[in-house]
């Protein structure tokens, strides 16, 4: 009797052709987020970062049933600014460093880029699908806790924020955390491309937001100046809030425009997308 | 006539200053064609350049009658990868991996699965398709990477040095499934490869490329077949004078590697070789019909480019 090697078994040759998908990052974004979940540290980061939205739902609770202490906490603009910031944006960047460290390093470590780029699919929807791997991740802990939070409060307290004036308040925790997650997804991918290894490029974007965050300290210590602020990312970030939510801006960013903050996170975007398309070319890997 | 798949025409690709391709001409036919040149010939620069990853200087390049550069997608669609580096996704089981690399080609997510697992037990994985792909040994490696260049069901595989790292029953086994592509599956693939008797083995033709041009392409049997009769003698007696004898009645004779070979005259037959052993006071002991090898062939065709 003559033996049969397993692999002589057949696979269907396809009848049909493929049609090109027209939205190719999309399978790269779910499985990129599927093996995200599969994670406890992420899961239990997202559990923790619910934590504070639940605090301040408390406290609108309790300003429903005192009223007077609206004047020592009033719910109002700067209220979901800072909830916006405080602590949401330590949660941001852990969770940008958690899940977006080893994005684009670990694919580069095991050739994964090969398996991406040799497939009809484009630089950009490569990098489009791994920028919404961390904008999905990072809304979880920054856009839709601030948004539960305010139809919680809404919900809550309808005497304070039920009229409709107070809608305003969507668009601008959107555009706020737009402003946050952005730049923080892309300095946090730019590092993985240039690192390799997920812990160096996890210590490096820390080493981007805090290192701007100290310069912005010595140099503001040194000049007195706001512009000082330019240098810090998170300043950056704060000063465009203030203006998005018209809270008075810090005695450190009082004389900062808002624009020219917003036009170093959006050089700082267009810059770590730069270094994105410099660094992952497909031309590159096929060694 | 076989169909063509690939054809480029004085197709020059530069990096910067340095020319990789130097208006290489050549064309991948349907079956299987060996890719052959020593290192920086320009074999990976082809391919680049097949998979739209590279803008040629000059020159035209078309696979399946379409320009690479002008739809990459449409393209790479039609092509299996198979690189020479790892290429995993860390934390993936095989089937997985392969199953992801489907839906980056577009299949549903569906099919894709049920064809990841088809070509994993294809290749030979099926008992080992659920174990990460970080954990494989060298040679299952390949394997894998081979099923995600197929499970799109491509019409061309190019396979960058396949047998790279495996041992010798491991090479055969890849061999093997290469040969039931071709045969079986009636796929077309581009072996790229250092190794001679792979390309011997699996092609039916060869390009040879060196120094950025394309040194010589055709059917391997074609290319064996030499421009006169030559034969392959060795004799009992005196070489020497045997050989002496070979030229002075106007054949021609070159040593070998255990044996010369000679060439006879033109409007001569076989016969006459028995007549100048016997004029040379020696016998024939063995007499074939020579062929050039793969080696030969190759080894010409780049020292063209030296």
């Amino acid at each position: 009797m003559s033996s049969s090697q397993i692999y002589e078994q057949h696979y269907r040759r396809l009848d049909a052709s493929i049609p090109l998908r027209t939205q190719r990052w999309i399978p790269i974004a779910r499985e990129g987020l599927k093996a995200l979940i599969s994670l406890r540290a992420y899961i239990a980061l997202i559990f923790v970062a619910w934590l504070p939205v639940f605090g301040r739902l408390v406290q609108v609770y309790f300003i429903t049933r005192f009223p007077e202490a609206r004047r020592i906490v009033p719910v109002d603009d700067k209220f979901f600014f800072e909830a916006c910031l405080y602590p949401q944006f330590v949660f941001m960047y852990l969770m940008a460093a958690y899940a977006g460290a080893g994005l684009i390093a670990n694919d580069m470590r095991t050739g994964g880029l090969l398996l991406y780029l040799s497939r009809p699919l484009t630089l950009g929807d490569y990098i489009f699908g791994k920028v919404s791997i961390l904008f999905a991740s990072l809304s979880m802990v920054t856009l839709v806790p601030n948004l539960v939070l305010f139809f919680g409060a809404r919900s809550l307290a309808p005497d304070v924020l039920g009229d409709a004036a107070h809608l305003i308040l969507i668009p601008k925790i959107i555009g706020f955390n737009l402003v946050l997650i952005l730049p923080a997804a892309g300095v946090v991918l730019a590092m993985s491309a240039l690192a390799r290894n997920p812990r160096f490029a996890g210590l490096a974007f820390f080493f981007v937001f805090v290192g701007s965050t100290v310069a912005h300290q010595i140099a503001w210590r040194a000049t007195r100046s706001s512009y000082a602020g330019l240098i810090s990312i998170q300043n950056s970030m704060k000063r465009v809030g203030e203006a998005i939510f018209a809270v008075k801006p810090t005695r450190m960013t009082a004389d900062l425009p808002p624009e020219y903050a917003f036009a170093v996170l959006v050089l700082l975007f267009a810059g770590c997308i730069f270094v994105l398309r410099t660094r992952v070319r497909a031309v590159e890997i096929v060694k | 006539m076989t169909e063509t798949l690939v054809e480029f025409e004085a197709l020059t690709v530069r990096y910067g200053s340095r020319v990789a391709l130097d208006a290489a001409s050549g064309r991948f036919t349907r079956g299987a064609t060996g890719l052959l040149g020593p290192n920086g010939a320009g074999k990976t620069t082809l391919l680049k350049a097949l998979l739209g990853f590279l803008s040629p200087s000059s020159g035209r390049l078309e696979a399946f009658g379409l320009s690479p550069q002008a739809a990459p997608l449409e393209v790479r669609r039609r092509i299996g990868y198979m690189p020479e580096v790892d290429a995993y996704l860390p934390d993936l089981t095989a089937v997985q991996t392969v199953a992801f690399a489907g839906e980056l080609s577009g299949l549903p997510q569906s099919e894709s699965m049920r064809r990841a697992h088809e070509v994993l037990q294809f290749v030979g994985l099926g008992e080992e398709r659920y174990r990460k792909v970080e954990t494989y040994s060298t040679g299952m490696k390949q394997k894998a990477k081979l099923a995600t260049a197929l499970v799109h069901d491509p019409e061309i595989v190019l396979l960058d040095e396949p047998t790279n790292g495996l041992d010798p029953a491991g090479r055969e086994e890849m061999l093997h499934l290469i040969g039931d592509i071709v045969t079986l599956r009636g796929l077309s693939v581009v072996l790229c490869s250092h190794l001679l008797r792979d390309v011997e083995k699996v092609c039916e033709s060869i390009l040879v490329i060196s120094g950025g041009a394309i040194r010589t392409q055709g059917r391997v049997e074609d290319l064996k077949k030499l421009d006169r009769d030559w034969y392959v003698v060795r004799v009992k007696g005196e070489t020497d004078h045997f050989i002496a004898e070979v030229r002075k009645r106007g054949g021609e004779a070159q040593p070998g590697p255990d044996a010369w070979r000679v060439a006879l005259p033109d409007g001569t037959t076989v016969a006459w070789i028995f007549e100048t052993a016997a004029a040379s006071g020696c016998q024939i002991r063995h007499l074939r019909k020579a062929e050039d090898t793969l080696e030969d062939i190759f080894l010409r065709a780049t020292s063209h480019a030296a």
